[in-house]
């Protein structure tokens, strides 16, 4: 199967490619009709040996044993005057035959007439933690024992037609899918579940059975018109999302994940059947002009317009055995069903003005206001039924926010090397939440804030160049805790072309962030050093070095168990990232590559003082290729790559990885 | 006949070896999803007397123009304006130039002299001026209109710096990232590469990476969007051009996540409302992380507990202390995390 799967895109693309390939080159390539092309396939076989947790490298990789299309291209152009519907087309398809990531690309081009082009492309995603594997503490199962084995597709269509120099007319179509197999986990909840449920069932999730199937589309039309120093564009168009989701269990009985719980290997599920559905549909609307008011003043504008609205609705019955009460001293046998439909909506627009003005010829400014509001509002009715006692309830819930941001900016430039741009920005956030036609006072927030920023461009001399930027803010307070209420940061860059071959540029970043309310503390440092040299024409390597640290710290607040029930979080994480590499083609026909990345991931998280789930992990990964270019052959590439990942705590996932990939390409 | 296809065959291996000795790029999707759509708003910027002609141009500039004759801008003109196309169209009236260089006669110190006496412009100005040429047409582009006030021209990067209109100065060659190599992204030959991608100096995300360096150390990281294995670019999130939006984000609000996460997408009756306030980003991080799901914390109970902590007038940590190590992450009950249509707790 896998093979007969590898084998289809050859099947397509060889014949395609054969008779160019049977074809006199002349020039710059061969000749194909009316057409001047030139283009190359690769084909690929790989062997991989893959030691230890062996979902993991398929999550992190997915790069298995046989034979791929590894890139197939054809680029044409039209000979002079000979073709009247096209200057030029291109293809190409990438990763076909059983990688993950999967690409074909169209283009077909009339110069000042028509663009058109089309993409598509598949990402195969994989997830399975090691669920089964004891931590040291001695617990099982803290993984999220979620999995998932999907494929996403996304494509889309656009078509570009110049119907006067002044007028464009654009057609574009998307696509986006994503389907495939999960497993996830739901705890077996219903509505009007009396108290002693709650401590059996929101503690002691069951794996469920979810196969997905998401399709969305969205269609849009439109134009460019461009006239006396105005430019103005419009796009309208209509977008839609259908999802559907059964739930089923995956054994029967079938006990929860939670092992610990008292009574796991009585209290079963024995049926799960349940469907869930929703289609959201929106019109879109894209407008927005720009202009010259007078030769000094330019001025813009923007709107942009969404409505999704749809139904929704699940329905879900299931039964088994459950503890009776809190204590769980005895059991009962239980049926449910519980059904619900809802009806959402939401209006959301964007709306932005912007003013320039040039003083001189080293000052100008720039005034920019933008406005952006979501109208959210849905309800819903609900129905369970537990072991013959119904509940039903409804329920209405509405969201307004409404963001505003004023921008005023000066932008300095006194000399060609030297830029600065002093600006300050005003936001103003209203979030408004209503359940059950009253507000929310817990969700419902207005936040102000002030922030003063810089950025900054100097180049000392030709070859040495300085980018940087600062800003402050404070906003009083803050709707999330996890978002800070003051925040301090910049960021420096500078690059140094220290001659023609050789090149050096470092990068640091600096952020101070705080929430007062929760004693939180968020502190980013960053500084990335990276080296380019070429030797020669044959020889070149690069390298570099990157520290990344992120500092944070907080109080929470239980609301019940063991005291004391005001307690904290710390957590820090420091990646060390090393890249490296280089290539040398010591003979015209032969030539080596290494390249490398190393990285180290250290710093612990704990919550409360409990000890840390997750530790210092190492990921490293190389590639040695060796290749050969024979005449009227092609190149013949052997790369040999190997690749590990360990976590020193959760050793659960920890994998170690071979793989040896032999490549054929040829040009045509 | 036998010498002809002797010929042919050592002009293939020329060819082939030529081809093979190109520096190469690589890109899975090279071009742009959408193309162009630019209006031609040359301004004279002189009288039509002041103009050469590129016919001028090429006979000293010969290697820049077989470059750019194989660019769109080769063909970007409009009847009408039989002077204002070509170089002159970008670099301004040459007539005085030609001229002058001509007088010259190779002299160095002349040649000096006449470049001072009649300068062409040549894009050395602040970024500001340099990027302005560009935007007398390019102004007319949706996804270019807001060049002049985008992040990347407040910090001294202008057109040239990405693009180059001659492929005169591509970046400095280097060897495939590691994970592009370990992936096997196809590498394309510069000069294609650098036509269908924009005339972008260098494909993505290498252009990008090599001033976003701690970007590029993100997306190295054991979690990623498959930026570095060519499946996706930079700019199918960001518009480098400058945007409203946070960070240069293509769309509003969520709406750039959800072109392609679009099962995360709402309204619903019961939203997260971290997700309906802050966004997809005030629990992840989009270019890479250690952790997964490329959720900001190492511990994701931490993103978690970071707000359902009794903020803000709300309930404390729902659950009693010392009771998460035995419970595992919040999403394994409360799995439908982004939001649900069914349940205020989000548990189904």
């Amino acid at each position: 199967m896998k093979l007969k799967k590898a084998l289809w895109p050859l099947a397509l693309l060889v014949p395609l490619a054969s008779p160019l390939l049977g074809q006199d080159s002349s020039g710059n390539g061969v000749t194909w009709g009316n057409f001047q092309t030139e283009g190359s396939v690769t084909a690929a076989y790989r062997f991989a040996d893959v030691r230890g947790f062996r979902p993991q490298y398929q999550q992190m990789f997915d790069l298995f044993n046989g034979l791929r299309l590894d890139d197939f291209r054809i680029d044409g152009n039209a000979k002079p005057g000979t073709s009247a519907f096209s200057d030029g087309f291109e293809l190409q398809a990438t990763g076909l035959g059983g990688d993950p990531f999967e690409t074909v690309q169209l283009g077909v081009t009339k110069h000042n007439l028509y663009d058109f082009r089309a993409d598509w492309r598949q990402d195969h995603y994989f997830f399975n933690q090691n669920d089964a594997f004891v931590w040291p503490g001695g617990q099982p199962g803290l993984t999220p024992n979620q999995n998932w084995d999907t494929v996403r597709k996304l494509g889309s269509a656009a078509l570009t037609l110049h119907a006067t120099n002044q007028l464009r007319l654009f057609f574009h179509m998307e696509h986006a899918a994503d389907s495939g197999n999960i497993y996830a986990t739901q705890s077996p909840d219903f509505l009007g579940a009396p108290d002693f449920w709650g401590f059996y069932a929101r503690g002691n999730p069951f794996v469920l059975f979810e196969p997905l199937r998401d399709n969305s589309n969205e269609w849009l039309g439109g134009f460019d018109y461009t006239d006396q120093g105005w430019t103005f564009h419009l796009g309208a168009g209509y977008q839609m999302l259908d999802e559907t989701v059964p739930f089923s269990n995956i054994t029967s009985p079938q006990v929860s994940i939670d092992g610990l719980i008292k009574g796991n290997s009585t209290d079963v599920l024995l049926n799960l059947a349940q469907s869930e559905a929703r289609r959201l549909t929106s019109p879109v609307g894209d407008f927005s002009y720009t202009g010259a008011l007078t030769p000094d003043l330019t001025y813009r504008g923007q709107l942009n317009v969404f409505d999704f609205k749809g139904p929704a609705n699940f329905v879900q019955n299931f039964n088994g055995v459950a503890p009776a009460n809190t204590a769980n001293t005895s059991s009962i046998t239980y049926a449910i069903s519980q059904q619900g439909t809802a009806q959402v909506s939401a209006p959301e627009v964007q709306l932005s003005q912007g003013l320039d003005y040039t003083v001189n010829s080293w000052l100008s400014t720039d005034i920019f206001y933008s406005f952006y509001h979501l109208k959210s509002e849905a309800s819903g009715s609900y129905y369970s039924l537990f072991n013959g006692t119904p509940t039903s309830n409804t329920d209405q819930t509405d969201w307004r926010i409404g963001m505003q941001n004023l921008t005023f900016a000066l932008n300095i430039t006194p000399w060609s090397n030297l830029v600065v741009r002093p600006g300050i920005h005003l936001m103003k956030n209203n979030v408004e939440s209503v359940s059950g036609g009253e507000a929310d006072p817990a969700l419902t927030l207005t936040t102000k804030t002030i922030m003063p920023e810089l950025s900054l461009f100097y180049s000392p001399v030709k070859n040495v160049t300085l980018r940087g930027d600062v800003h402050s803010y404070d906003a009083g307070t803050s709707y999330f805790a996890i978002s800070p209420h003051t925040q301090n940061g910049g960021h420096l860059q500078a690059k140094w072309q220290i001659n023609d071959r050789f090149s050096l540029d470092d990068s640091v970043q600096i952020q101070n962030a705080k929430l007062l309310d929760t004693a939180f503390v968020d502190r980013v440092r960053v500084n990335s050093t990276a080296l380019t040299f070429n030797l020669n024409s044959w020889a070149n390597l690069f390298a570099g070095f990157t520290y990344d640290s992120e500092f944070d710290s907080g109080q929470i607040q239980y609301i019940r168990g063991t005291p004391p029930l005001a307690d904290s979080l710390r957590e820090q994480t420091v990646n060390r990232v090393i890249q490296g590499g280089f290539e040398i083609k010591p003979v015209s026909r032969f030539g080596v590559r290494f390249t490398g990345n190393y990285d180290h991931t250290s710093g612990i998280g704990q919550v409360s003082g409990e000890p840390p789930s997750d530790g210092p992990v190492t990921w490293p990964l190389a590639t040695g290729t060796a290749y050969l270019d024979l005449p009227t052959v092609g190149r013949f590439s052997v790369d040999v790559q190997r690749t590990y990942y360990i976590q020193q705590i959760f050793a659960g996932d920890n994998f170690s990885a071979n793989v040896l990939t032999l490549r054929w390409t040829r040009n045509f | 006949m036998a010498v002809t296809k002797s010929r042919t065959r050592h002009l293939g291996w020329l060819g082939i070896l030529l081809f093979l000795a190109m520096p190469v790029w690589a890109q899975r999707m090279p071009a742009p999803s959408v193309g162009p759509s630019v209006a031609w708003l040359g301004k004279a910027k002189a009288p039509a007397s002041a103009y050469a002609g590129t016919a001028t141009c090429k006979n000293c500039h010969s290697a820049r123009y077989a470059e750019f004759s194989k660019t769109a801008h080769a063909h970007a003109t409009v009847a009408g304006h039989t002077y204002l196309h070509g170089c002159e169209a970008c670099h301004g009236p040459g007539k005085a130039h030609a001229q002058a260089m001509e007088a010259a006669g190779g002299s160095d110190a002349k040649v000096l002299a006449a470049l001072k006496s009649a300068p062409i412009w040549a894009f050395q100005g602040t970024p500001q001026q340099n990027a302005a040429v560009c935007l007398t047409c390019h102004i007319s582009s949706k996804m270019q209109e807001g060049f002049q006030h985008s992040t990347h021209l407040a910090h001294g990067v202008a057109c040239q710096n990405c693009h180059s209109a001659h492929l005169v100065n591509p970046l400095p060659k280097h060897p495939a990232y590691a994970q592009e190599a370990m992936f096997q992204v196809p590498r394309l030959p510069q000069q294609i590469a650098w036509l269908k991608s924009g005339q972008l100096r260098a494909p993505q995300p290498d252009l990008c990476f090599s001033c976003h360096r701690g970007v590029q150390a993100k997306f190295a990281l054991p979690v990623h969007h498959r930026v570095p294995e060519g499946l996706l670019k930079c700019t199918d999130c960001h518009n480098p051009h400058g945007t409203p939006q946070q960070a240069n984000l293509r769309e509003i609000g969520w709406e750039t996540c959800e072109r392609c996460h679009v099962e995360k997408r709402g309204p619903f009756m019961y939203p997260h409302p971290a997700v309906q306030v802050g966004g997809c980003v005030a629990c992840h991080n989009p270019h890479g992380t250690i952790n997964a799901f490329l959720i900001k914390r190492r511990d994701t109970r931490t993103v978690c507990l970071q707000c359902h902590t009794g903020f803000h007038g709300q309930d404390g940590v729902p659950h009693g202390r010392l009771g998460f190590q035995t419970s595992g992450t919040c999403v394994r009950c409360h799995a439908m995390v982004h939001g649900s249509n069914f349940d205020p707790t989000l548990l189904r």
